[in-house]
């Protein structure tokens, strides 16, 4: 009885001692399936995090392309003006390295990279600091990477080195294989980039301006921890997206032909400084924007640390206003004949007429208290003769009949919303100055009316209105193109590197055509031939082609007033004549004031600017193949050719018939 | 007997069968697996392609080029004109259909 009542409570315990060890193993069960299963994401990122690490990947900026499409049937290869070049950044854990070994890796170090001895000291430092990680150098190229790797390599072996105690973090350097050439506009990036997002810091304009797309992603890229691995052998676990490259209208050919004359010019004047720019009339494509003082990209440092100089980095096409001077007076005689339009369609008497003799002897307006001045005192011109000796008096008296006749509102209306002033063009750079027009009603700064009863006048001959040179210039591309709107621009397209290609940015010409002209075809008609007659054996003749423009020399203000010592000499055209390839403006910053002898004034814009504008023009026509459409040499030149040298001849004759004997 | 070399003919079949089509994979695999090495492959070989590339624009920069036109050697070069340039363009050959 008791062996069984012993046998029982054995089997008892036996029974609880089974449950709880089954107990204890799905408890087991429970916890292991709760690790491996439900918990799996946690310790799977936690080992890996013991295990691995990831580095951050750098990714390629987007590529500044030059035009080379200009030449029809003659595309080119790419050609770069702003490329992102791989390089290499040497880093060095002081801790992996044998306090034995660091003088001799340090030397050996110094001897491959080649540094400057000034800077020894500070690269051997970096060896004793209390960190894992400490740059050496920056920017080496693989070139000199691979020397190291080939010296390290067996040196480690040898000396029980860990392989990553120097390593390499890849980067690309902003680089120009153009050097100097359009500085300004594309500017560049900071020397130092955003550590966490490896993004660049641009400095201005176009880096700047298209920064989001020029913009990449990082990748990044997964190691084993082990001090036997080298760093650049891990899996790239994120591919790294490079930014979208830019196709410039700007070809190189052209911008080294307009840095190289306008330099030229700049240093013949001895002035401040200039800009030169040039633009397809049609399409809006800028083919050239040159500027002197030249802007070298990688020495930023050196013109933004320098109050002085740091004028030099801005595009002043774009950033400066100024007052055009003479050079408004052509777009003042396309309003006059705009008006004239205007009142015959109402069936009104003309305002006047091209060849109309007008008296220009009394430079007395309503409103002025001093006299309007010619170079010369004149009786008589008409428009041909206004143009050609840039007469003041001749476009106040137009304006005067313009704003008798359809007042001051439409005369600003013109050039404001037909020719754009006042607004900014929307061309792709930073920091566009939108130009100032006078405004009836409105006060300047010290209190005095915008716009008083003489202001038609100072407006008629270039004053009184600030404009940017890329306003001018699109105001003289509506003449040369035919009165059609145009929209200045920078860039052909850009490619985003998502498999849809070039996404265009050309303006089609017939699609601007079908819109209605800015100016009428009449208009068009006399101005152009105005303008190629006053342009004719001055010193913006190109020799074998034909070019039509106007000089212009404004004062400018120092301290409230114009000032005698300082002028800007511009001039703007186009060329050819009849079938403008493209306009261009060149503007002279302060020339030095003087008079050359049988010459001329040194400071004024026909002097200065209007042979930069030929020397540009005729090794730009040459460069894009334009056949000459005018035989030089006088007197052998090919009348059917040149059909207008003739008619120049008479109005010139026709100038000395009314003014010798008159004259005042 | 002869149901039974039937079914090892069949094994034997499927066997082989399924040992080609895993070798096949393992092909496939070491294919896939190379991908990312040859892209990165790929990509420094571009680099490279970008920087010799920007060796030679920097010799043929602009600059450099017309001042060497500038030498009496070359003054016999010039630009051609429009009219002087004939444009050729390959014709272009459709596929043949099959």
């Amino acid at each position: 009885m008791t062996k069984n009542l012993q046998f029982k409570a054995d089997k008892k315990r036996l029974l609880i001692l089974t449950l709880c060890l089954l107990t204890l193993f799905s408890l087991l069960i429970l916890q292991f399936y709760h690790v491996q299963v439900i918990q799996e994401d946690k310790w799977k990122k936690r080992a890996e995090s013991q295990h691995y690490f990831t580095v951050k990947e750098a990714f390629r900026r987007g590529t500044f392309y030059s035009n080379t499409f200009i030449e029809r049937g003659h595309p080119e290869s790419p050609q770069a003006f702003a490329v992102d070049i791989p390089k290499y950044h040497l880093y060095v854990d002081p801790k992996g390295i044998p306090v034995n070994e660091r003088d001799f890796i340090s030397e050996k170090l110094i001897e491959i990279v080649n540094l400057s001895s000034d800077k020894e000291d500070e690269f051997r430092e970096q060896f004793e600091k209390k960190s894992r990680s400490r740059r050496l150098v920056r920017w080496l190229s693989p070139k000199t990477r691979q020397k190291i790797l080939q010296w390290w390599q067996p040196y480690i072996r040898k000396k029980k080195i860990p392989a990553n105690a120097i390593y390499f973090v890849k980067d690309y350097l902003r680089s120009y294989p153009f050097g100097k050439l359009a500085g300004q506009v594309l500017h560049t990036i900071r020397d130092l980039k955003d550590e966490e997002t490896l993004q660049a810091i641009p400095t201005g304009g176009l880096e700047l301006y298209f920064n989001s797309d020029l913009k990449g992603e990082q990748g990044l890229r997964r190691l084993l921890r082990s001090p036997r691995n080298y760093f650049e052998l891990g899996n790239l676990v994120k591919e790294p997206k490079d930014g979208a490259d830019i196709y410039l209208t700007i070809n190189h050919n052209l911008q080294t032909i307009a840095e190289e004359e306008l330099k030229r010019a700049v240093e013949i004047s001895e002035a401040k400084g200039g800009w030169a720019v040039m633009m397809e009339p049609h399409s809006g494509e800028i083919w050239a924007l040159a500027q002197y003082p030249f802007f070298f990209p990688p020495n930023y440092q050196e013109y933004f640390n320098n109050l002085e100089r740091i004028e030099e980095t801005k595009v002043r096409a774009v950033s400066d206003m100024y007052e055009p001077g003479s050079t408004l007076k052509p777009l003042t005689l396309a309003i006059a004949l705009q008006a004239n339009q205007i009142l015959q369609a109402r069936g009104e008497e003309a305002l006047f007429t091209p060849e109309e003799q007008i008296d220009i002897s009394n430079g007395f307006f309503p409103g002025r208290r001093t006299e309007i001045k010619d170079v010369r005192r004149y009786k008589y011109m008409n428009m041909y003769h206004a143009l050609q000796k840039s007469s003041n008096i001749y476009v106040g008296r137009l304006i005067q009949r313009v704003v008798e006749r359809l007042g001051s509102e439409w005369y600003r209306s013109i050039l404001v919303d037909t020719l754009g002033f006042g607004f900014k063009t929307g061309i792709e750079l930073p920091a566009e100055s939108s130009g100032l027009v006078p405004k009836p009603g409105r006060y300047h700064p010290n209190g005095k009316l915008e716009w008083s009863v003489p202001t038609p006048y100072s407006l008629a001959m270039g004053y009184n209105i600030q404009v940017n040179s890329i306003q001018a210039l699109k105001a003289f591309a509506i003449v040369a193109n035919g009165g059609y709107q145009v929209q200045p621009t920078l860039v052909r397209g850009i490619d985003r590197k998502d498999g849809r290609g070039l996404e265009s940015n050309r303006r089609n010409k017939c699609a601007l055509r079908q819109n209605e002209p800015l100016l009428q075809p009449e208009v068009i008609r006399e101005l152009r031939k105005a303008l190629l007659y006053a342009s004719e054996g001055r010193y913006s003749e190109l020799g074998a082609y034909s070019a039509a423009g106007k000089s212009g020399t404004s004062r400018k203000v120092e301290g409230g007033v114009y000032t005698r010592k300082k002028h800007r000499a511009s001039y703007i055209g186009y060329a050819p004549a009849y079938n403008p390839r493209f306009v261009m403006i060149v503007l002279i910053d302060e020339p030095k004031v003087g008079f050359i002898p049988g010459v001329g004034y040194r400071h004024h814009g026909g002097t200065a600017a209007a042979p930069v504008f030929r020397r540009i023009a005729r090794r730009s026509l040459e460069y894009l193949g334009v056949e000459p459409d005018k035989v030089p040499g006088s007197p052998a030149r090919d009348v059917e050719r040149a059909s207008w040298l003739q008619e120049v001849e008479r109005l010139n004759q026709l100038f000395k018939d009314w003014n010798t004997e008159s004259a005042i | 007997m002869a149901s039974f070399f039937r079914v090892c003919i069949c094994i034997a079949f499927a066997g082989i069968s399924l040992a080609l089509y895993i070798a096949q994979q393992n092909i496939v695999i070491e294919l896939r697996r190379k991908i990312p090495e040859r892209n990165k492959e790929l990509r420094e070989l571009e680099q490279v392609l970008t920087e010799l590339q920007y060796e030679v624009d920097s010799f043929e920069r602009p600059i450099h080029l017309m001042q060497l036109r500038r030498k009496p050697e070359y003054g016999h070069l010039s630009y051609p004109q429009m009219k002087e340039i004939t444009v050729l363009y390959a014709p272009e050959i459709e596929p043949e259909k099959s």
